[in-house]
């Protein structure tokens, strides 16, 4: 496995899994219902992470991923460097990086006393990762339909295109992925696959970094 | 600057910041709390971050260094198995192996840190929880950053390593060396323990932030890189790691 695919998926099993995680526990701990929140919206994704052991597994779990979440988008502009310009990689690489620290910041604010979070800056936070990286990863996809015309190889570009379409689709269709303190059910059932889909985005790099690998140009 | 290189000046400079802001920040909300650690051993990293705001910050940053580190390792791994020297490889992994045990410690121990640890006599098991994780960060850390300058010593012919790039790490290795002896010592003379752990708490952090830096100067040909990227003589030549293929 290349050094691109290991952090394709780092980056999916640390954000997904802990998700997945967090909710078992605070089902196990009685702190949040059972259900399938996918289709009920039972609950949001913030609050299976608040309270309990779920709490600090959770954020453990998504400061973590936000870290891989960085080095994803580096090796994204590596792996572009040559079909594409400096300008709208580096944008692309801004605004997945910013979104990262928005998840970041939006999770470390999170306590277990619901009275005791900062709202106010968990909520922009969450907003921040969403917005950005619908943005960076709406470049990224236009980056990379640029670069497959250039000769590129990208095997995952049809998935690519469906995540995409459905993430789009969301936005389209609910004015925007926004995350607040008190969802609706609705609004909790968009943000469950909005979340989905982008760690499906982000796993989807695996067939595409097959050979992206760490080099010693000397000493070798 | 390569993306190697990026990861080792984000594991100093991260945790450098985080520790400082919270550091400052703590300071304002307690000022009597407010001294030179390194000499003083007035306050550990830990208390830095129970208090809000620090804590978040003191959460971001030391989570997202753990994560950071254990790309760094895995760099390191590369790097060295690059040397082709075969003998070493069962060490390499104990050193890859270690070190990320390490880093997933830190980030355990950094997650249950926060003021619901207050009072501590009703939180013991959190408090004890985080005292051993974050110990053995430390432990496995020193041991994986000595045992790292010691296989570049033997490794510094075929990875071209300078004696002056070689001295730094020998340097901040013996610190960490001495800071764990200290650690264990210095009780014994007569000085108050918590005093004595809280200033070679501060000292360790320091040497093993500074020894990811190292790391800059050794990895400035060592880079990500594809097939669109590779310089042509490697292309034939060399397998995944960069290392040349056996005939």
């Amino acid at each position: 496995m290349s050094f691109g695919q290991q952090i394709a998926l780092l980056c999916f099993l640390l954000s997904m899994g802990t998700i997945a995680v967090t909710y078992g526990v605070a089902i196990d701990q009685g702190t949040a219902e059972i259900c399938n929140p996918f289709f009920d919206g039972c609950t949001d994704i913030t609050h299976t992470g608040m309270k309990g052991d779920g709490g600090f597994i959770f954020r453990g779990g998504m400061i973590a991923a936000c870290a891989f979440f960085v080095v994803w988008w580096q090796i994204m502009a590596v792996w572009l460097r040559q079909y594409t310009g400096a300008l709208a990689r580096g944008a692309m690489q801004l605004f997945g990086i910013v979104a990262a620290v928005g998840l970041l910041v939006g999770t470390a604010v999170l306590l277990p006393e619901k009275d005791a979070v900062r709202w106010g800056v968990h909520v922009r936070g969450a907003n921040l990762f969403f917005q950005g990286m619908l943005l960076a990863l709406t470049i990224n996809y236009v980056l990379i339909w640029k670069a497959r015309r250039r000769g590129l190889l990208v095997p995952s570009f049809g998935f690519k295109t469906l995540l995409m379409l459905c993430l789009w689709g969301l936005f389209i269709a609910f004015a925007g992925v926004t995350v607040g303190v008190e969802m609706s059910n609705g609004k909790r059932i968009i943000e469950w696959w909005a979340t989905l889909f982008i760690g499906f985005y982000f796993i989807s790099s695996w067939p595409d970094w097959r050979s992206v690998r760490l080099m010693a140009e000397s000493g070798g | 600057m390569t993306l190697p290189q990026r990861l080792a000046l984000f594991c100093t400079l991260l945790p450098a910041l985080g520790i400082g802001l919270a550091f400052w920040l703590n300071g304002q909300a307690f000022p009597e709390q407010f001294c030179v650690p390194w000499l003083d051993g007035c306050t550990t990293i830990t208390a830095t971050g129970i208090y809000y705001p620090s804590a978040y910050i003191l959460r971001g940053s030391l989570i997202c260094t753990a994560m950071f580190c254990l790309v760094w390792w895995y760099c390191a791994r590369v790097w060295l198995d690059s040397s082709r020297m075969h003998p070493l490889k069962g060490w390499m992994w104990f050193l890859i192996v270690t070190s990320m045990m390490g880093s997933l410690l830190l980030v355990a121990s950094i997650a249950v840190l926060g003021e619901h640890m207050l009072p501590s006599s009703e939180h013991r098991f959190l408090w004890r929880f985080h005292t051993i994780t974050a110990g053995l960060f430390f432990l496995l850390t020193s041991i994986c950053q000595i045992l790292m300058t010691f296989y570049m010593w033997r490794l510094r012919e075929p990875l071209e390593i300078s004696h002056k790039q070689i001295l730094v790490k020998v340097l901040l290795a013996a610190g960490q060396l001495g800071s764990l002896l200290a650690f264990w010592i210095l009780p014994e003379t007569g000085m108050e323990h918590g005093k004595v752990e809280a200033i070679c708490e501060w000292w360790l952090a320091t040497f093993c932030c500074a020894y990811f830096v190292t790391a800059w100067y050794d990895w400035a040909d060592f880079n990500l890189t594809h097939p669109a990227t590779y310089p042509a003589n490697h292309l034939a030549s060399q397998n995944a790691f960069g290392q040349e293929r056996e005939a």
